[in-house]
């Protein structure tokens, strides 16, 4: 029998440095990621130019630790996978050139990677999902709803028409004061809060369309602290409030999104399969709203585990496994693109 | 012994194969952009040209900075990339000290002073002795201060600044290479890779045991927020 290949993938997109090695029999082999967190907190949200001098400082360092862990050398693996966008072009130049690097010198075929088809392709690796399926890509950078036919197709069923989801989250955290990365904060705040006691608007839920917007909550979010700051001060409870009336919010409008989503999809053995993914996907609330939509509409709902949700390099590899299996393999010209769609033909929302 | 030397840290990329003695292939393009894009293509024509398989190289030279922060990342990236699966030596070249080299290729050898324009109206510098070893660190200055403090100081000028420093002094000075040719003050790979060899040579392997580090001498452009006053 033929060994399944072995795939090294390297992610630098935004402000985690991460190399893994999967396999074709759906194995992690090793999985490493560094995260630049204390590099950027200072300044309230990623520095691009920053981020990309440290992923050139630690990349190979990583590499080296993950082909350690997996207990294999460069000349073992099938195929070397980069991230090759969308994202921060800087980091991305990094991954890409270090994994051209490694694929001139090892003889090895180059897999160049789009980042959110890695997000996409995560619950093949992790749950064997079929295609196709309704996939909910949630992150700081993307709010979409795409139907997954295949690897390399995809249909843009909807897409925000302003702010991503993890954008929103991280204003509403910055409004309250909350440290970066906001979005845990806002989470963790919303649990001991009243989600009842600001009535947010949920925008777009009565469009037919599947696109969502964020921008109206988060202004919302801004002219209720206001508000309260003219009355007085705004107490703590007053904060865990506000975050439990935003999320709220939030995952009505992503709820309604999806179930609108869901009636496009063929329905394949009478169920729809909806897969969350990104660092949104982390959100313990939202996964909790989105099983019980699958209850409430007979879908069968896959989450990755939360460290596969956020950025990581065994989504790179794994997606760079998919690949090799059809054969799809780029050159080393292949270009770093800060821009990326995974449905280059939808028209903008 | 087979030395691959690259620069990617200014507006042009170039790509050296040295072995025994001297540059067996070598390819220069002059590009503001798409480094990252050019660079291994180039590589692997080179080392076709020069018959040598990449895998069997025994050391990397490469230019490290002071140069554009992305040019410099890629030539890092490659450099510490190969370095993994190649396990050699690196030899990292200051990148004003390849553009010393370009400018003494086919001259007596003489000290240079070596001023790349940096823009905002500063320059990158460091000056070199006719041996090109290095009289002190490079560095960021106005280009005014650098005219006061370095006239009559000066037998050959190199880098792209050197036209404007060079009008800034009634006497004038000798300029290394044409300024009104294309990749005028530029580093050439096949300037610098005989250089990193013998380097290389005289110090040993165990010397450039460790990953090359990048010489950017600007800090990022990133400003601290403002703390919201209630």
């Amino acid at each position: 029998m033929p060994q399944p290949p072995v795939v090294l993938g390297i992610e630098t997109s935004c402000d985690e440095t991460a190399a893994a090695v999967v396999d074709g029999a759906r194995r992690i082999r090793a999985n490493v990621v560094l995260s630049q967190l204390e590099d950027h907190r200072p300044y309230g949200g990623v520095v691009p130019e920053i981020a990309a001098r440290a992923h050139v400082l630690h990349l190979d360092g990583l590499i080296e630790r993950a082909m350690a862990e997996a207990g294999i050398g460069f000349d073992d693996l099938s195929a070397i996978a980069a991230t090759a966008g969308p994202g921060l072009i800087g980091g991305v130049m990094v991954g890409l050139t270090t994994g051209k690097a490694l694929a001139a010198a090892c003889g090895k075929p180059l897999i160049a990677v789009n980042h959110l088809e890695a997000h996409a392709l995560t619950a093949r690796l992790t749950d064997d999902v079929a295609f196709p399926y309704l996939l909910l890509l949630v992150s700081g950078g993307h709010c979409q709803l795409l139907s997954v036919e295949g690897v390399g197709r995809y249909r843009r069923l909807g897409t925000t028409i302003d702010d991503a989801i993890g954008e929103a989250f991280d204003k509403t955290a910055k409004l309250l004061g909350f440290d970066y990365p906001g979005g845990p904060a806002v989470e963790k705040a919303a649990r001991s809060g009243n989600a009842k006691r600001f009535a947010f608007p949920r925008p777009l839920i009565t469009r037919d369309d599947c696109n969502f917007s964020f921008a109206g909550l988060k202004t919302a979010v801004l002219h209720a602290v206001r508000e309260l700051e003219r009355q007085g001060s705004v107490t703590a409870q007053d904060r865990q409030d506000i975050a439990a009336s935003f999320q709220a919010a939030a995952g009505d409008v992503i709820v309604d999104r999806t179930r609108r989503a869901m009636a496009h999809m063929p329905a394949s053995g009478g169920l729809v399969r909806l897969v969350v993914a990104g660092g949104v996907a982390a959100n313990t609330y939202l996964r909790e709203r989105l099983t019980k939509l699958c209850a409430e509409q007979g879908g069968v709902f896959t989450a990755p585990p939360i460290p596969l949700c956020t950025d990581n390099a065994a989504m790179i590899a794994w997606a760079g496994v998919e690949r090799l299996q059809l054969g799809l393999i780029d050159t080393l010209d292949a270009p770093a693109r800060a821009r990326w769609p995974l449905d280059p033909a939808a028209t903008a929302a | 012994m087979k030395v691959l030397a690259f620069d990617t840290t200014l507006g042009a990329c170039s790509v050296a194969l040295w072995a025994d003695g001297a540059v067996r292939a070598a390819a220069f393009r002059l590009q503001q952009q798409g480094h990252a894009e050019a660079l291994f293509p180039m590589i692997e024509s080179v080392c076709a040209d020069a018959g040598t398989a990449i895998a069997t190289l025994d050391a990397l030279a490469l230019t490290v900075g002071p140069g554009t922060f992305t040019g410099v990342r890629i030539g890092l990236a490659a450099a510490r990339g190969l370095r993994l699966a190649l396990r050699g030596p690196v030899v990292p070249i200051p990148t004003l000290r390849a553009i010393a080299a370009t400018a003494q290729r086919g001259q007596a050898p003489q000290p240079v002073l070596v001023v790349h324009d940096a823009r905002r109206g500063e320059v990158y510098l460091q000056a070199f002795d006719n041996a090109l070893k290095p009289l002190g660190e490079p560095h960021v200055e106005p280009l005014t201060d650098v005219a006061i403090a370095w006239q009559g100081r000066v037998a050959l000028l190199a880098g792209t600044a050197a036209p404007l420093l060079a009008a800034m002094w009634p006497a004038g000075v000798m300029i290394a290479g044409d300024p009104t040719a294309e990749g005028f003050g530029l580093p050439d790979a096949r300037d610098f890779a005989g250089l990193a060899a013998e380097v290389l040579q005289n110090r040993g392997a165990a010397a450039f045991a460790a990953a090359p580090f990048p010489v950017y001498l600007r800090a990022p452009d990133a400003k601290l927020p403002t703390p919201r006053t209630p």
